[in-house]
């Protein structure tokens, strides 16, 4: 009969990789084995039965020493292959590594143009905040003024500048939306709040803990202890989008003056434009609870013109 | 509204220590009262409220309007200063001297 031979059918995939590893690791276990047993056998075949060397049991101490030898041949002859399945899961391994090294320098080199992208809006930033705190006389050792963009319940710092490297460090970085003043101002109607606070110690950490909710590891590891703190909430195109909050050490420094002053200036328009470039999550709409307000309202307030009586309603 | 006729809110809280409840809102009602006349001299304070907060502090509330927010502090200072000289002037019951806690200024 003529005709070409069919092409052998591949084995499949996971039959040959299972062939190919036993082989593998049975070569490196039997060779050993084996070539020991080649050693031992002849030892015995030749040393103790060299009177009786064909006859038993000197002859069955031979026949094991020919075991030995066949199964060493046939490892021989059916691990041509090894070699170069070595070969290949060397390379295989040698590829592995250079991805994997090769991801790291890209996740590596991306984190670090990523810094230097932040680093640069961060600096930008700074050079506003600068400005802006020098038209807004808030530019001493004893201020600092930063800016916030609001994302998923918390603000996020951008940028914080002093005159003073101390204040100028970064604190937390994110503060929880329902705490402190920036929450408070957050919250309002107006979207401004100044908060004085009392230069006693004591009563200082009170009211934080009390009113604001902190905790005292928190208040541990705070950059400053202002006297006052003037904040205001950043809006975009009818979206809140941030808070920027001056600090001062002097009771007297800052106030809502200076938000007015702010809030006047061409350079806060342009540090608006940034942080909302910097807030893509911000909710729709004009996203702030009137707590603070609600809250005042819920007071009884008493006409100062038409009150006569001195007990309170 | 224009910037000069905002509404401003301040509220400051001030701690009273060593009263009981009953003195505490005693003391409360008597700088009701002192407000009330400290604020006739300061006729951008409209209106007022002094409640009791927490155990150991009283709030007054000053709602302003019509002024220049650099003398905001000022006249709040002023208006409670004054109260609580009329509370030591007048006398009757305790009078202590209660240490400021903080305030809080909102626009209304």
């Amino acid at each position: 009969m003529t005709g070409t031979k069919p092409p052998r059918q591949p084995l499949p995939r996971w039959l040959d990789n299972t062939l190919r590893v036993t082989i593998y690791w049975g070569r490196q276990a039997l060779r050993p084995l084996a070539a020991a047993g080649v050693g031992l056998t002849s030892g015995v075949w030749a040393a103790a039965y060299a009177d009786a060397l064909w006859s038993p049991p000197g002859l069955w101490w031979f026949v094991a020493l020919c075991a030995c030898i066949t199964v060493v041949a046939l490892l021989e002859i059916f691990s041509k292959g090894i070699p170069a399945l070595e070969a290949e899961v060397l390379e295989q391994k040698g590829r592995a590594e250079d991805a994997e090294r090769d991801a790291i320098r890209r996740v590596a080199a991306a984190q670090a143009e990523a810094r230097q992208h932040t680093k640069a809006v961060e600096l930008a930033v700074k050079a506003l905040l600068k400005q802006l705190s020098k038209y807004c006389n808030a530019q001493s050792h004893s201020e600092r003024v930063s800016v916030y963009f609001y994302q998923r319940d918390k603000f996020v710092m951008i940028a914080r500048y002093s005159m003073s490297p101390e204040l100028e460090v970064p604190g937390r970085g994110t503060y929880p939306v329902q705490q402190g003043v920036i929450g408070a101002a957050w919250n309002s109607t107006h979207g401004t709040l100044v908060q004085v606070y009392s230069p006693n110690e004591r009563l200082w950490d009170e009211k934080h803990i009390d009113d604001f909710g902190f905790d005292n590891a928190t208040i541990e590891v705070l950059t400053m202890r202002p006297r006052v703190v003037a904040a205001m909430r950043i809006e975009e195109d009818g979206k809140s989008v941030g808070m920027l909050v001056f600090e001062s050490a002097e009771r007297s420094r800052i106030g809502q003056h200076t938000l007015d002053k702010a809030a006047d200036s061409r350079v806060f328009e342009a540090l608006s434009d940034v942080v909302s470039v910097c807030a893509p999550s911000t909710p729709s709409g004009v996203a702030h609870r009137v707590v603070r307000a609600q809250e005042l309202n819920d007071r009884t307030w008493h006409d100062s013109a038409t009150v006569t009586s001195g007990r309170p309603s | 509204m224009s910037r000069d006729e905002r509404r401003f809110e301040i509220t400051t809280a001030l701690e009273v220590q060593g009263l009981t409840p009953a003195e505490l809102q005693s003391f409360a009602d008597r700088l009701h009262a002192s407000v009330l006349e400290a604020s006739k001299s300061f006729p951008s304070v409209v209106a007022f409220f002094v409640g009791t907060a927490e155990e150991d502090e009283v709030e007054v509330g000053l709602r302003i309007q019509g002024v220049n927010p650099t003398e905001l502090d000022r006249i709040a200072t002023q208006v409670i200063d004054d109260a609580l000289d009329l509370v030591q002037e007048r006398g009757a019951g305790v009078s202590p001297k209660p240490s400021f806690v903080g305030s809080q200024l909102v626009v209304a």
